[in-house]
């Protein structure tokens, strides 16, 4: 999928907490990386979710491109996110049963990607996952699980590449590299890549940041 | 679909051990509602076969089933003798077609040995068919101590014509007191080709051979145990039963109506049965249900994140459902398979102890509409969750 404008204003989302977030308007174009920072409970997980169609904010608009994504339909959501995101989740969610292969067939055969078992070898294999292909998630590390999360991800070629906390399981060396890793998957997608993150040295890995401050309506 | 299939394939293989249980339960259900109905088909339709034969069965007074079973079916001991000028009034009634005397009480190694005349093997189903018992070596006994054995016979005791043996007193194996007389030798001048039924295992012989082996009293008495006897119609099939009904002497029966008689007695059995496979039938739903629940509590996370990922709703519904469907299927198609199996096996055994040879089982359409019930039975029960499923919120369980 070709990556497009990102543009959000005067969004505004009810937290779990009861606690209503605002959000400061923003423009991204296709292709950018950046970070959103900011304290716990600011709702930057939140602003992920809304970005992937997952969470419908109270208020305010989120386009991609054309698309207004706050407007669209739940069944509508379901394709958008299907075609355009990758999400990388802070504890991946992969399935236990599936092998790494299957984790990462599923995600394209979600997308309705042709030739889904080949392709997920081919993302497995060049995150150098080629020698665990029939391996379970149980049987990985924790920076092996994340690069299956990764590959899960990006095999379908999404435009967004959404990325919750990605070094919160991984030491600095691990984390340096997953970072390496994810900034270089979106640059050969040409995706925008936005990386939430609580880690400075994360945050400073990428050319911009979005900094969501407390400000409760 | 093709991904809910996929998908579905694959979590039923990670929850192999609970799958494997809720199967066999609906397999094991499947099987219990099945078998009896199979075996007792099996059973009428070989019973059916052996009563029609005889349109009219006259013996000494007592039970009608005992008749039936001892001189037709050889599984009982018979009333008991008949004077032999009920045979001749029978034989000399005008409108008979056939009158077959049978005199029963010696065996050859369990086998009985039936004595009788060459009309025993001129009867037929029906008027119009070939004889119901054939040949399938050899020649009809023609002299005393010929002997025409049954197909069954022949293969247990390796017998063929030319062949000769040696029989007892008494319809069963073991020695007697007066086995002293017993041993003569018969010669097999033919064998039966199999029938399936009680004929299989009875060694035919000339009546007078009975009466001269159990000596010159019955000899001189020629009593009967039985007559097989047909008319040139119904009305004089009826006017032969009323005659000998009349008469203190003998008893005539309809082996056909006999086997209805017994047949109504056994679909009663059935009918209770049949309500406890209903029952059972109803407890494998109920493990399917608590299969569906339990799975339906697992799949939660699977659920969120094929929603997550972009699933719709109907695809995280038809998911649930094909999971249910491919268990409750798989349950239902070993359970017939069981059932065909056991009925296969039972009805040999059975079919050794009632002396035929049970056709082999039949699966109607009506029996197994009784556990493909089930099917929809699992679907109807994985319905809610299914739409509790596609209702789950990703962010809940992802978060």
């Amino acid at each position: 999928m070709t990556a497009a404008l990102l543009t959000g204003e005067g969004l505004r989302v009810r937290h779990a907490r009861e606690v209503t977030l605002d959000y400061p308007a923003f423009a991204w174009p296709a292709g950018t990386q950046l970070a959103v920072t900011g304290p716990s409970g600011t709702g930057k997980t939140s602003l992920l979710n809304v970005l992937a169609g997952l969470l419908q904010p109270e208020s305010g608009r989120v386009m991609y491109g054309d698309l207004i994504l706050t407007e669209l339909g739940e069944a509508q959501r379901d394709a958008f996110r299907r075609r355009n995101v990758g999400y990388v989740f802070q504890d991946f969610h992969l399935m236990p049963g599936l092998t790494v292969l299957e984790n990462v067939e599923l995600g394209l055969r979600v997308a309705g990607t042709a030739r889904a078992a080949e392709r997920a070898r081919d993302a497995l294999t060049r995150l150098d996952l080629g020698g665990r292909l029939q391996h379970r998630p149980a049987q990985l590390s924790t920076g092996e699980r994340q690069r299956v999360a990764i590959a899960r991800a990006v095999a379908h070629r999404p435009g967004l590449l959404l990325v919750d906390e990605p070094t919160a399981h991984l030491d600095r060396d691990r984390a340096a590299a997953a970072m390496t890793l994810l900034q270089e998957a979106a640059g050969g997608l040409g995706a925008t890549l936005i990386v939430v993150t609580h880690d400075e040295a994360v945050a400073a890995s990428l050319p911009l940041r979005y900094h969501v401050t407390p400000v409760p309506a | 679909m093709r991904l809910a299939l996929w998908t579905a394939l694959r979590t039923l293989r990670h929850r192999l051990g609970a799958l494997l249980i809720t199967v066999l339960a609906v397999a094991l259900a499947t099987a219990t509602a099945l078998i009896v109905p199979m075996v007792t088909r099996q059973v009428e339709r070989g019973a059916q076969d052996a009563a029609q034969v005889f349109d009219l069965l006259v013996t000494a007074p007592g039970s009608g089933t005992q008749a039936v079973m001892s001189t037709l079916f050889y599984l009982d001991v018979p009333i008991g003798n008949m004077p032999n000028r009920v045979y001749q009034d029978l034989r000399r009634l005008p409108g008979t077609r056939r009158a077959v005397p049978i005199a029963l009480g010696d065996n050859f190694a369990g086998f009985p040995i039936v004595g009788t005349t060459a009309a025993f093997f001129d009867q037929r189903l029906k008027p119009g068919l070939p004889p119901y018992f054939r040949l399938a070596q050899g020649r009809v006994f023609t002299k005393e101590h010929d002997a025409v054995i049954g197909a069954r016979v022949a293969r247990d005791a390796g017998l063929q014509v030319g062949g000769t043996f040696t029989g007892a007193h008494g319809l069963e194996t073991g020695p007697h007191e007066d086995d002293a007389g017993h041993r003569e030798a018969y010669t097999v001048t033919g064998v039966l080709a199999p029938t399936g039924g009680p004929i299989d295992r009875a060694v035919l012989t000339p009546i007078e051979t009975v009466w001269e082996v159990h000596g010159s009293e019955a000899t001189q008495a020629q009593a009967v145990t039985a007559v097989l006897y047909s008319a040139d119609n119904l009305a004089g099939i009826y006017t032969a039963a009323q005659r000998v009904n009349a008469s203190k002497d003998a008893m005539a029966v309809f082996p056909g109506q006999v086997f209805a008689q017994a047949r109504e007695v056994l679909m009663q059995g059935q009918a209770a049965y049949a309500g406890l496979s209903v029952l059972v039938l109803g407890i494998a739903a109920l493990t399917v249900a608590l299969s569906v629940y339990t799975s339906s509590l697992e799949r939660q996370r699977t659920v969120a994140l094929l929603r997550a990922l972009g699933a719709g709703r109907s695809s995280v519904f038809t998911l649930v459902l094909l999971e249910t469907a491919l268990t409750v299927t798989g349950g239902v198609l070993l359970g017939l398979a069981l059932a065909l199996l056991a009925s296969r096996v039972g009805g040999s055994v059975l079919g050794a102890q009632l002396g035929f040879t049970l056709a082999p089982p039949v699966l109607t359409w009506a029996l197994a509409s009784r556990a493909l019930l089930l099917i929809p039975l699992g679907l109807i029960t994985a319905v809610p969750h299914a739409i509790g499923s596609s209702r789950i919120s990703p962010l809940k369980h992802l978060s």
